[in-house]
């Protein structure tokens, strides 16, 4: 998908005019006439803020940032307690952090905002089960990515509750009985070819 | 690691079937209590993106010509199986009836699916496209539920206000 130009029709790269932004239905093109539905909201028309320096200790009674020492603390770090300047305070989800609570946060990504992604350990162990079915000569691979998708659905049973949305674990299930058929059917295989042979 | 869920998900997901028509990941987009969350995933990770509703300054949907080229990949394919049974000499009714029932299907599902469309949001410091606003009718529902809760956060804008704006900016 090629990157979209901003305020141009996809099509004609017309230039949109504001007449077609905020209907309440898709409008057509001026000019190709291929409908579309474009909402301008008002931070459009702000600024980007800028950030604030942090302001310089002029009484030496007063306290100031653990990590700009000529600067006036403002506010206490909600995780760690020290001191910080405005330029130092870290606002998330209301709390006040410093610079090394954040990054240590960032990287443990203990809270739900922190967290930039989980890796899907269930669709994982699904299609540990499902792909070497595709072909014949897959099926031989079976016993070992089934017995793998066990491991992955048992290890890690609570893996779908790390995620933000869709935090079932349907497919942990399926994986597990897929994974189970499976070994279940070698494990017969195995029993019929043994009772054969002795 | 247990936080409760606060989103709301939004119409709409990504093609299910991509024919080399889309590079985009496939993604959902969910509405939080202050943002929007988009949640782009490959079979192994979830990736997590959020927006401040604050922060959106448009949403934008057009319809492309997606639907058109992949009823004609469909009929291509339809074509290629239709002839490889002529040149067999398949002279069953049935077996043609048999190869074709897939690609009816795709035509039936592809076109009743309402026009292809390709959405994206803009904030201050890029462009982000939105792959799971493929259709028209879930992307125009998702535009409204959005809509709703960034007016919420941010106002009405009304196109006068843009107009002036724009002149000014221009």
């Amino acid at each position: 998908m090629a990157k979209p130009r901003v305020r141009q029709c996809l099509h004609c790269e017309l230039t949109l005019t504001p007449e077609l932004y905020n209907q309440p239905a898709p409008v057509p093109c001026p000019r190709c006439h291929t409908p579309l539905l474009a909402r301008a909201f008002p931070a459009t028309l702000r600024q980007l803020p800028t950030g604030s320096a942090g302001e310089l200790l002029t009484n030496a009674e007063l306290s100031s940032c653990f990590f700009h020492p000529n600067k006036k603390a403002e506010v206490s770090c909600a995780q760690c307690g020290r001191f910080l300047c405005a330029l130092c305070d870290l606002e998330v989800e209301g709390k006040h952090l410093c610079p090394s609570c954040l990054e240590t946060g960032m990287k443990k990504q203990t809270m739900a905002t922190f967290r930039t992604g989980v890796t899907r350990w269930d669709n994982i162990a699904v299609l540990l089960t499902i792909v070497p079915l595709i072909s014949i000569a897959g099926l031989y691979f079976t016993m070992f990515t089934s017995a793998a998708a066990l491991f992955i659905a048992l290890w890690k049973w609570n893996s779908p509750r790390e995620r933000l949305v869709d935090r079932g674990r349907g497919r942990m299930i399926m994986a597990l009985i897929l994974a189970l058929l499976q070994l279940g059917g070698w494990a017969a295989l195995l029993f019929f070819y043994l009772g054969r042979r002795y | 690691m247990s936080d409760p869920v606060p989103y709301r998900k939004l119409p709409g997901r990504s093609p299910t079937f991509r024919f080399g028509l889309s590079s985009a990941p496939a993604s959902t987009l969910w509405l939080g209590p202050d943002h929007l969350l988009q949640t782009i995933q490959t079979p192994s990770r979830e990736e997590y993106r959020r927006y401040d509703y604050r922060d959106i300054q448009e949403v934008f949907v057009q319809v492309t010509r997606r639907r058109l080229q992949v009823n004609l990949l469909l009929a291509a394919l339809h074509g290629i199986v239709l002839g490889t049974c002529l040149l067999a000499n398949a002279r069953e009714l049935a077996i043609y009836l048999i190869w074709s029932a897939p690609f009816v299907v795709g035509y039936l599902v592809n076109t009743l699916r309402g026009p292809c469309c390709q959405g994206y949001l803009l904030t201050a410091v890029g462009v982000e496209p939105l792959s799971s606003l493929a259709r028209l009718g879930p992307a125009r529902r998702a535009v409204d539920q959005l809509t709703t809760e960034i007016e919420q956060a941010q106002g009405r804008l009304e196109p006068a206000t843009l107009a002036q704006h724009w002149q000014r900016s221009h």
